[in-house]
């Protein structure tokens, strides 16, 4: 009864097709193989649990008699002999399985540094900075480099692959593939202390040309100075501290907190929590520890004319 | 000393009791001895690189496991070996327990030891598949 | 019928009243802290740790309302991890592993027939430490500084930078906690294996008894590493070493090593003595013995096994090379083979038994069904791939929540109903128990199955809230309501059990025509349990026989002997670990504050370590040093003329040596217990060496190994010399007091030469890693040899004192276990030699 909750439950699940971070609708080979294992584990041992039941219920019903009539044979071959052989068969297939998933030499690399609580995102290859947001092309295996820069913390996004540590002191590597465009959403499997729960990003894939398209945006510099109506902007980012921690190519050069030199162009603000709209661009700026409480970005007060100016600079940062 | 209770279990052509013991724990050492070393050949052969080095087209690490595993392997079967001979060949199943317990230890512990042995196989399995390296 | 053999007593009214005066405890407070009898203890073990129990329960709760819906701020972050943080480490420190240690120290005496357990003044002490440890934990509350880094406390987040004095209250407390554990636990195998009663071989000893021993055996294995773990990591917060450091060379995955290489076996820990309450309350509800009696007890010993060699399964995700990952797999998968055995042989064993369906079993067959769901869970998490995906979701907090509740808080409930009445003297209500069972069964199903899916869909484990737009708020309503009726549930087993004690049915001495010895005296039993020794010849002696052979007469009179004997001291019988045969009499100490007294120093001592007062700390450890020499020169107290009178007509010395005595393999216990931290400690160097570019670390100057060689070699010579000491004893010849001096001399000029060595090694332990683990390893060597001479000097100075021949068996034992340290002193020594000065030129 409770198996057929739980499947009525899966597939009611599958037909919403809202499910950004579930394991069960994978849209990559290493998370179809993962779950193709899932369904093949369910119907073995499910049925072992099944079958297991059913002895006792037989057990508990049966005519009764003065002596047992199962004895330690029925107990090798029942407890030893026939785990022993669908356990042989599974292992065996557990290993081809992790023997296909180990992947090849990857086509992109990417590093990616676990922060108390957002993701710094790294392409060594394109010269390119950004944070709480990959982008990859699809259809191409993807070496993620993953370090951290203060706890442990683990990159998961279950559509496309399982999970994998970020530890201070051992570089990690997670390879991933994306069948087709979309966006996916990852999140933070390790306790990492306060924020541990928002600290989430979204893995965008994009068709290759589109990619590429991608990162020629973000190899623009924006450049020092600022068109006129955005100058005002820009000092109040210079002057209420916010260049401190955050870097803006040509402008600031923080190291603390994620680069902001293509802030606007972000789908989500605080790690993947909020969607970069002014309006919660401006909640975040003014009052970050209401949004996401434990933040180690602090409360900015300022009159509302240069929060104004400070939310249309930032959102031109494209 | 040894008072008139106690000698009076003592048969003179029982085993040796090491036999017994060996019977008895033989298989459980063995297995550890081969957990703890293929976890350190695995932790440290390959995170030195040492599995890029091959003997005769097979990886060094996986050479050494193998070598590991077929020793104690053999350790866990002299056990069951030694056991089923002072046994007689039988296992005890508590229907008919022996009045000396000494006897127990090899009627149950080739059982034991044999049981020991499959596991050691299980884990063993692996290796075959990463005879290449890590 | 009293007594299993049925016998008239044959004692006189005096001697009669002296034994029921001899295992009085005091009245009052006093008594209540100085009692040392394991009935009272175990019992106090388990009420304390089921207030803990009681306690993690209201906050889970608290932990599901938070979870109910999306974005909810009811907790809110820091509320929330602390709040996690306790519940976990509170069911598995507070409440599990005492609660099995308190069932183990209360049932295991009187099922092998003894009359306590072999150290009772340890049995206190360990409790005071329990208590106090649990205490140290929730004092945080008090001062506003709750531990927030999980029960498992990865590195570097409970590391001095990132985490606050809350997880110096979690260490410390639960430092005291494994120390209370590690007595508990040498406690119960050295019962087991040296004071099962007249005739109780190996193969009549009930599995509760095995499960019990293995369990035992496995704590002093896994909780070693764990103290270890947390002093080196207490030293990181307060003294500043690097051990965890990854910024000066440390490493925060052998935090994970040690911290897994107890964690699982933990849970086999909980586990085992768990299916041995199953293995005996089935044979009673099915009235007959157990089927595959034999291929139980080698489950047990396989799992006993095998758990140590499962670690690395919860570190599949951090990156670890992929043939050892599919080792520990591999190992995972045939750890299941031993509990398959268990669940056929109960399923065979109740097969065509009709059993009666009373609130134990209920509680036996629910755990018969959710263990074996958990249990496939279990091996579907230890493939590799799989837990890729699933490890640190919802889908592993159901899982190991189907195997911990289901796996053991079900056999314990069933425990704890079927021997309330040995506890208590009443039965409890049978109505009221199988709603509880009904109400605990589906309110745990409703609350945790629901986690599986919530695993798929996404929901890691450890969050305070998850996003509206993942749609788990349904499953999560789900978790909630059925956390409430399982609560509900735990409130009726709780109410009904404790309304039994007053209204209750009275119970007699065997309501359930169990076949174990302890149905065989009254409920509940008396201080001294048997008054007169059982003779065993059945694996359920209390059920009619199988074979008709009568035990030997010889067997009998020693038994008649000890009837209500001896009357004027504590003792009870020893017999040898095989087949149960007589071998001595065993004294046992009364009442004392003395073990209460070095509890409340070591307390102090954590105490002051969270006050930063380091020198009030060093002052109280040392002061608790002292206690514990002084409890371990007060040997018990004997009564010469009635000891000659027993030792006459047993044929059976009354005190003991060798072997055959509990102190030998309780020295022996200790030294496996200084031998694992040893191991620990010389892997944690290799493995930070491993992960290191260079060693020593940072360009450190190598180890002066000619000091080196001095230093040893001394602590070598010591060695030889105590070997000369130990012949002389045994030939009777020479002088063995004098060689022992000479040892212990040989052992302070070690001590003098190695510490002046590390004063002038330049560099400071707080340098980096590398220097961390050298000086630890060094100093850990220094404290084991300074032990070892202080046990020395105090026994030669007993000597002196008050002379007894070297060949009386006390003395003998003294000298026997004082040999054992040292030569474990001497060979730790060099192999912390080798390790730190020449692994580092040779290698």
């Amino acid at each position: 009864m409770l198996i057929a909750t739980a499947l009525l439950g899966i597939w009611a699940g599958g037909c919403q097709g809202v499910r950004t971070q579930s394991m069960l609708h994978p849209e990559g080979p290493s998370a179809e193989k993962i779950a193709t294992l899932w369904w093949v584990m369910f119907g073995v041992y499910g049925g072992v649990f099944l079958v297991t039941l059913a002895v006792l219920a037989v057990a508990l019903v049966s005519r009764w008699r003065e002596r047992p009539i199962l004895g330690s044979r029925f107990v090798l071959v029942a407890g030893v002999i026939i785990p022993t052989v669908i356990l042989l068969a599974m292992l065996v297939y557990t290993i081809q399985l992790s023997r296909q998933m180990s992947g090849g030499p990857a086509d992109l690399r990417i590093e990616v540094i676990g922060h108390q609580w957002w993701w710094e995102i790294r392409y060594p290859e394109y010269g390119v900075v950004d944070a709480n947001e990959i982008h990859i092309p699809a259809d191409t295996l993807v070496a993620l480099e993953l370090s951290s820069a203060d706890v442990v913390h683990s990159l998961w996004v279950p559509q496309l692959a399982g999970k994998r540590d970020l530890i201070p002191g051992h570089p990690n590597t997670l390879k991933l593939k994306a069948d087709r465009p979309g966006q996916y959403r990852g999140q933070c499997a390790e306790f990492c202390g306060t924020q541990h729960a928002m600290m989430a990003f979204w893995l965008v894939v994009h068709e290759p040309g589109e990619f590429e398209r991608w990162v020629r945006q973000r190899q623009r510099a924006v450049g020092a100075p600022a068109p006129e109506p955005l100058e005002r902007g820009r000092q109040v980012f210079l002057e209420v501290g916010c260049a401190t921690c955050h870097r803006v190519e040509g402008v600031s050069e923080g190291l603390i907190g994620p680069d902001l030199t293509h802030v606007g162009s972000r789908l989500t603000l605080g790690a993947g929590v909020f969607r970069n709209t002014p309006g919660n661009l401006a909640g975040w700026l003014s009052d970050p520890q209401s949004m996401k409480p434990g933040s180690l970005m602090p409360p900015t007060y300022m009159p509302p004319e240069d929060l104004h100016a400070l939310v249309d600079y930032l959102r031109s940062l494209k | 000393m040894a008072g008139p209770v106690e000698d009076s279990y003592r048969s003179r052509d029982a085993p040796r009791p090491w036999r017994r013991w060996f019977a008895f724990l033989g298989g459980g050492i063995a297995w550890t001895l081969h957990l703890l070393s293929i976890y350190a050949i695995g932790e440290f052969g390959c995170t030195s690189g040492f599995d890029e080095t091959m003997w005769l087209g097979v990886s060094a690490v996986a050479w050494l496991l193998i070598g590991a595993s077929a020793i104690l392997l053999g350790v866990a079967t002299a056990a069951v070996v030694i056991g089923y001979r002072d046994a007689g060949g039988r296992w005890n199943d508590s229907d008919e327990p022996p009045e000396d317990a000494q006897e127990i230890l090899s009627q149950f512990g080739w059982v034991l030891s044999a049981l020991f042995m499959l596991v050691i196989l299980i884990e063993s399995v692996p290796i075959f598949f990463y005879l290449d390296g890590c | 019928m009293s007594q299993t053999n049925g016998e008239p007593t044959q004692v006189d009214a005096v001697t009669n009243d002296r034994f029921e005066a001899t295992w009085q405890s005091p009245p009052g407070v006093r008594g209540w802290i100085a009692t040392v009898n394991n009935r009272p203890l175990g019992k106090r073990y388990m009420i304390t740790s089921l207030m803990f129990f009681a306690l993690a329960g209201v906050l889970s709760l608290l932990l599901r309302a938070q979870l109910t819906v999306a974005d909810n701020d009811l907790l809110g972050p820091e509320i929330y991890n602390e709040i996690f943080t306790m519940h976990g480490s509170t069911m598995m420190y507070l409440f599990a592993v005492p609660f099995v240690e308190g069932l183990a120290l209360y049932l295991v005496p009187l099922m092998i027939g003894s009359r306590d357990v072999a150290f009772p003044r340890l049995t206190n002490f360990g409790y005071w430490m329990y208590l106090f440890g649990g205490l140290v934990m929730y004092a945080s509350f008090v001062a506003g500084q709750v531990p927030d880094a999980g029960w498992f406390a990865y590195t570097p987040l409970s590391g001095r930078k990132y985490s606050g004095l809350g997880l110096d209250f979690w260490l410390l407390g639960l430092g005291m906690v494994e120390i209370a554990g590690l007595s508990a636990a040498v406690e119960i195998v050295v019962s087991t294996l040296k004071l099962r009663t007249i005739g109780m071989a190996l193969h009549r000893m009930p599995l509760f008894v095995w499960s019990s021993l293995i369990a035992g055996v496995m704590i002093i294995f896994g909780f070693t590493p764990l103290l270890l773990a947390t002093l080196l990591l207490e030293m990181d917060r307060t003294l500043g070493t690097h051990f965890f450091n990854p910024t000066y060379g440390g490493s925060s995955l052998l935090w994970q090593h040690l911290f897994w290489f107890f964690g699982h076996p933990e849970v086999y820990i909980i586990f085992l003595p768990a299916t041995g309450v199953v293995s005996t309350i089935v044979p009673t509800f099915a009235r007959r013995p157990i089927v595959a009696y034999m291929l139980i007890v080698a489950a047990l010993m396989i799992i006993g096994f095998v758990s140590f060699g499962l670690w690395m399964h919860h570190m599949y995700t951090t990156g670890l090379p992929e043939v050892s990952m599919l080792f520990f797999a591999a190992a995972s998968f045939s750890v299941a083979l031993a509990s398959g055995v268990q669940i056929f042989a109960w399923i065979a064993t109740l097969w065509g038994s009709r059993p009666r369906y009373d609130t134990p079993l209920l509680f036996i067959l629910g755990f018969i069904f959710i263990f074996v769901l958990g249990g496939l869970t279990g091996v579907m998490v230890a493939t590799m791939p799989f837990d890729w995906q699933v490890h640190d979701t919802y889908f592993v907090v159901a899982h190991f929540h189907y195997v911990l509740i289901g796996g053991a808080v079900f056999p314990l409930f069933a425990g704890l109903f079927y021997w309330w009445p040995k506890l208590t003297g009443r039965m409890p209500a049978g109505r009221w128990g199988k709603l509880a069972f009904w109400l605990v069964f589906v309110g745990f199903n409703v609350t945790f199955f629901p986690m599986h899916i919530l695993g798929f869909f996404g929901m890691p484990r450890r969050v305070y809230t998850y996003p509206a737009e993942l749609e788990l708020s349904g499953y999560n309503v789900a978790a909630t309501i059925g956390a409430a009726v399982l609560a509900l549930g735990f409130l009726t087993a709780a109410s009904t059990l404790v309304w039994s004690m007053r209204r209750g049915r009275q119970a007699g001495n065997d309501p359930w025509n169990g076949g174990t010895l302890e149905w065989s005296v009254p409920s509940p039993p008396p201080g001294y349990g048997f008054a007169r020794p059982p003779v065993v010849r059945d694996l359920y002696p209390l059920w009619p026989r199988t074979s008709p052979a009568e035990p030997p007469a010889a067997l009998q009179a020693v038994a008649a002997t000890l009837d209500r004997r001896p009357a004027g001291w504590r003792a009870t019988l020893l017999t040898d670990a095989v087949n149960g045969r007589p071998q001595a009499l065993q004294r046992l100490p009364g009442p004392t504050y003395v073990p209460f007294i070095a509890a409340v120093g070591l307390l102090v001592a954590a105490s002051a370590v969270l006050a930063k007062s380091y020198s009030l700390a060093v002052a109280a450890a040392i002061f608790a040093a002292g206690v514990i020499g002084y409890w371990l020169l007060h040997e018990p107290a004997i009564e010469r003329d009635e000891a000659e009178d027993l030792e006459a007509r047993l044929g059976l010395p009354v005190v003991a040596s060798g072997p055959r005595s509990t102190g030998w393999w309780g020295m022996l216990g200790l030294l496996a217990i200084l031998a694992t931290a040893l191991a620990a400690l010389v892997y944690s160097y290799f493995y930070l060496r491993l992960y290191s570019q260079q060693w020593p670390q940072d360009g450190l100057p190598l180890p002066d190994l000619t000091m080196g060689y001095i230093a040893y070699g001394i602590l070598a010579a010591s060695g030889i010399v105590l070997i000369g000491s130990s012949w002389s004893r045994r030939r009777r010849r020479g002088r063995p007091l004098g060689a022992m001096g000479g040892a212990a001399l040989l052992g302070a000029g070690f001590i003098g030469t190695q510490l002046a060595n590390l004063l002038t090694v330049p560099f400071a332990p707080t340098h980096s890693a590398y220097a961390s683990v050298f000086f630890t390893l060094n100093g850990f060597i220094l404290l084991v040899a300074a032990a070892g001479v202080a046990l020395q000097v105090g026994l030669i100075a007993r000597s002196l004192q008050s002379p007894e021949p070297p060949d009386a068996p006390a003395q003998q034992l003294r000298f026997q276990v004082v040999e054992m340290f040292w030569y474990f002193a001497v060979v730790a020594g060099l192999i912390a030699f080798a390790t730190t000065y020449l692994s580092p030129h040779l290698l």
